[in-house]
């Protein structure tokens, strides 16, 4: 890896540390509230412009406190947990008589098929990007796994690691190479995106295909 | 850069002449060898016809496997057997394993030939690095031979020479540069086969999803040194043009024709690469080869016609200078690569035999054009359901673009749909076959459609440039027909540009074809048929599944006198990653839901080589 990507590496690596850190994503399928939806995709926007590094934990702090109220909502009514450290916490809160956990950060919004900006973003990178050896919609290739189903078991930090830093397995005399992204800014600067719009797909709440943003009318 | 290059030219071309005559008549006449099978096409003219006719169509039924051979490799299967001799050659997908098999004593291997040692090809670059950068599938399309050689481009760019008896390194060069380099060097990678004139092989050039700048470049068959390159766009030195001589339509390009046609200098990222199937004239000197698309897919970055992308090229091999271009698709706006194969053949054009060349393009048009003029004389849609394009102005050779499916139009981050063909075009790389005896040309083709996005990305040397996203889907969903099928197996009359005929495929057909004189056309499908049919009717008369989809080539040879057909199946390639999921599930009012089915429930991976025969 040339020095010159270090930089944004490290960053990259922090900003990971930060959202498992604060580790609790939820899905939100059927969010009823649209006016709510449009200001935290606003947010996401923030987000999506300025990835590199500590504006993102900062984004997810400010999501995180205004969201909280309506998200505590969500998971009792959704007993759907997105990583292991949800269902690990659940189960833990639920043996000890505490309180639910408190989600810090909205993962993605799914909204009779429409997704908020941050998972469209992510459907669009993934399109350009990684497409092209996990297949259309994330569902593989003849030879690129697919990553609806490996979503249903790979943890948002091994995500991260794995596409940050690449995978190499060998069968045979054939070598199964995923690329590192970390040099990438069209990837690594949309990783959570990306993630968001994967595990929509793999959590089965969202059709194959380009998904309509939530609140705009299509132009198409 | 410049000085070394012309120096090196002269050298090359006072040293080259004792032993060009030598080269250029050996493999002329075998070329014309239909026992043997010495270069891709099959002939410098690239029909992929044989006159062999011991299989034909009265006896083609009673075929049967003869024996098959594992390369051990998984993935895409491209290219396919070369026969010299008592000896079969195969190239492998990455690692690029060149096989060199016993025809005595079918699958015994004579030799075996890896680039890759200790993990990194000859250039220095890992295997992983390579494959990171393979746009589509670790591809690779087969290996020529010349001058007691095998010649393979292998995946980091090495242009390898290897002795035909003893799978020993005559020679290794590197061409591009696979690794994280300047801008317009890196990420290049090498699926192309080489291609052989007199004293010179040519090597080609992938990459134009990672912003390289693609050339043609010709080197010493003997000593491996670089005789000349020729880019696909930039200033008129690097492109190879003389202002005044070189036309398009007939007339002279003029002074910085392909800079000009570039925003700023964009052209340094520009693509153009060039890895489909090439072929040479020997009487009028000229090798003829098509160029990719300009880089990114955002065609909102790139305004003009980004010339010389998307172009059919004829240059003299001496020295790489181009004799004339046309540009099929100027400013691209939907990836339809100009690279697919050139077919030389005589055609009667409007009641006059014309010294044609013929091309499928990626964007649905088939064309015919004068071969020593670039003259154009035909073009006419080989699949009815394009619809970007009305029809091609035969005066300017521009398509008129229907703004409806003209993605610049519709601008970044918006979703221009319905456009016909898809990205993947209406035919992809895989190479015709033209059978003189029924004048048909034989096309693999695709019936897919598209939805396409440009949106703004960022270039990174020696990361990927892509900058659209898109969605397939069958075309009936746009034609409104009915139709599910995601190709066709056309046969095409190049002199009046119409169908003759066409049968549906369920997937797209993705393998090179072959005719013969025996009167049968045969195809291998994705699902991994081998099929042959009357060549004159179209009527099936032979089908075998093999171990898995076919995106290889058909060829055939006689050994001992029994003809054989060959060929390399092991899916893969951009069909495999688009179609192994299936396409997007139709609008409603298209039938059940689930019509589409998914490659990967017919097929799976793995490379063979498979050869034919009668009982």
């Amino acid at each position: 890896m040339p020095t010159h990507s270090d930089p944004m590496r490290k960053g990259w690596l922090f900003s990971v540390a930060l959202f498992a850190s604060a580790a609790i994503l939820v899905p939100t399928t059927g969010c009823s509230d649209p006016a709510e939806e449009e200001a935290a995709a606003e947010q996401e926007v923030a987000v999506e412009r300025e990835p590199a590094t500590e504006q993102v934990a900062v984004a997810e702090q400010v999501a995180a406190a205004e969201e909280v109220a309506t998200a505590e909502q969500q998971v009792v009514a959704e007993r759907e947990p997105a990583t292991e450290q949800v269902a690990g916490a659940e189960e833990a809160a639920a043996g000890k008589g505490e309180e639910v956990f408190v989600p810090r950060q909205r993962l993605y919004t799914v909204v009779d098929g429409a997704v908020d900006k941050a998972t469209f973003n992510g459907y669009r990178r993934y399109h350009s990007e990684c497409h092209v050896c996990h297949g259309p919609d994330g569902l593989g290739s003849s030879f690129g796994p697919s990553l609806v189903e490996s979503l249903k078991v790979l943890s948002i930090e091994d995500f991260f690691e794995v596409t940050m830093n690449g995978q190499v397995r060998t069968a045979g005399t054939t070598k199964y190479v995923m690329p590192a992204f970390g040099t990438n800014p069209n990837v690594a600067n949309h990783l959570e995106d990306i993630f968001r719009y994967l595990k929509a797909r793999s959590d089965g709440v969202l059709p194959r295909g380009r998904p309509p943003k939530i609140g705009q009318k299509r132009r198409d | 850069m410049k000085l070394p290059l012309k120096t090196s030219l002269v050298a090359a071309v006072a040293l080259a002449v004792p032993s060009m005559a030598l080269a250029n008549a050996e493999l002329l006449k075998l070329q014309q060898d239909p026992n043997q099978w010495v270069m891709p096409s099959g002939n410098y003219s690239g029909t992929r016809y044989s006159e062999l006719d011991q299989i034909n169509k009265g006896n083609v039924g009673s075929l049967q496997v003869a024996y098959t051979f594992s390369t051990g490799v998984l993935r895409g299967h491209e290219g396919g057997p070369l026969v010299l001799g008592d000896v079969l050659y195969i190239v492998t997908a990455i690692p690029n394993i060149v096989y060199a098999l016993d025809l005595n004593e079918p699958g015994r291997i004579i030799w075996k030939y890896n680039p890759v040692k200790g993990g990194k090809y000859p250039g220095g670059e890992t295997e992983e690095r390579v494959i990171s950068v393979m746009c589509c599938d670790n591809v690779n399309r087969g290996a020529v031979y010349a001058d007691g050689k095998i010649f393979i481009y292998a995946a980091d760019t090495s242009l390898i020479a290897l002795d035909a008896k003893t799978g020993e390194e005559v020679w290794v060069t590197q061409n591009m540069h696979a690794g994280v380099g300047i801008r317009a060097v890196s990420a290049s990678t090498g699926t192309s086969a080489p291609f052989v004139i007199n004293d010179k092989v040519l090597a080609g050039c992938s990459g134009a999803e990672f912003g390289v700048r693609c050339n043609m470049t010709a080197y010493d068959i003997k000593s491996g040194d670089r005789v000349w390159r020729a880019y696909s766009m930039g200033p008129d030195e690097d492109i190879l043009v003389d202002p005044d001589k070189t036309t398009h339509l007939g007339k002279p390009i003029g002074k910085d024709s392909s800079i000009k046609t570039w925003k700023g200098n964009a052209w340094e990222i520009g693509g153009g690469s060039l890895w489909g199937y090439w072929a040479w004239d020997p009487d009028l000197n000229l090798l003829y080869y098509g160029t990719g698309n300009p880089s990114t897919w955002n065609p909102v970055v790139r305004p003009g016609d980004n010339r010389w992308s998307m172009t059919i090229m004829a240059r003299n091999p001496d020295t790489g200078m181009a004799a004339w271009l046309y540009q099929m698709t100027p400013h691209d706006e939907w990836d339809f690569d100009g690279i697919n194969e050139m077919v030389l053949v005589d055609q009667d054009v409007k009641g006059k035999s014309r010294k044609a060349l013929v091309h499928f393009d990626r964007n649905g048009f088939g064309y015919t054009l004068d071969r020593a003029t670039g003259e154009l004389l035909v073009a006419e849609k080989f699949d009815p359901a394009v619809n970007w394009a009305t029809h091609v102005d035969m005066k300017t050779g521009r398509p008129q673009v229907v703004p409806r499916y003209s993605t610049h139009t519709g601008g970044q981050d918006f979703n221009t749909t319905n456009i016909c063909p898809a990205a993947l075009g209406s035919k992809n790389n895989v190479p015709v076959a033209y059978s003189p005896q029924t004048k048909l040309f034989y096309i693999p083709t695709n019936h897919v459609c598209m939805d396409y996005e440009p949106f703004k990305v960022d270039y990174v040397a020696g990361n990927a440039y892509v900058g659209a996203t898109l969605s397939m889907f069958p075309a009936g969903r746009v034609t409104g027909d009915g139709t599910t099928n995601l190709g066709a197996f056309v046969a095409w009359d190049a002199g009046k540009g119409k169908i003759v005929w066409s049968t549906p495929e369920p997937f797209s057909v993705w393998s090179g074809v072959l005719a013969t004189a025996g009167g049968i056309a045969c195809y291998g499908t994705l699902e991994g048929h081998v099929k042959c049919v009357d060549a004159k009717s179209g009527k099936e008369l032979y089908k075998q599944k093999v171990g898995s989809g076919i995106i290889g080539n058909l060829n055939t040879w006689m050994h001992k006198g029994k003809q054989y057909i060959g060929l390399l199946s092991g899916v893969g390639g951009w069909a495999g990653i688009g179609l192994a999921a299936g396409l997007t599930e139709p609008t409603a009012g298209l039938g059940a839901v689930g019509a589409y089915a998914a490659l990967e429930n017919y097929t799976q991976l793995g490379g063979s080589l498979d050869v034919f025969s009668l009982p």
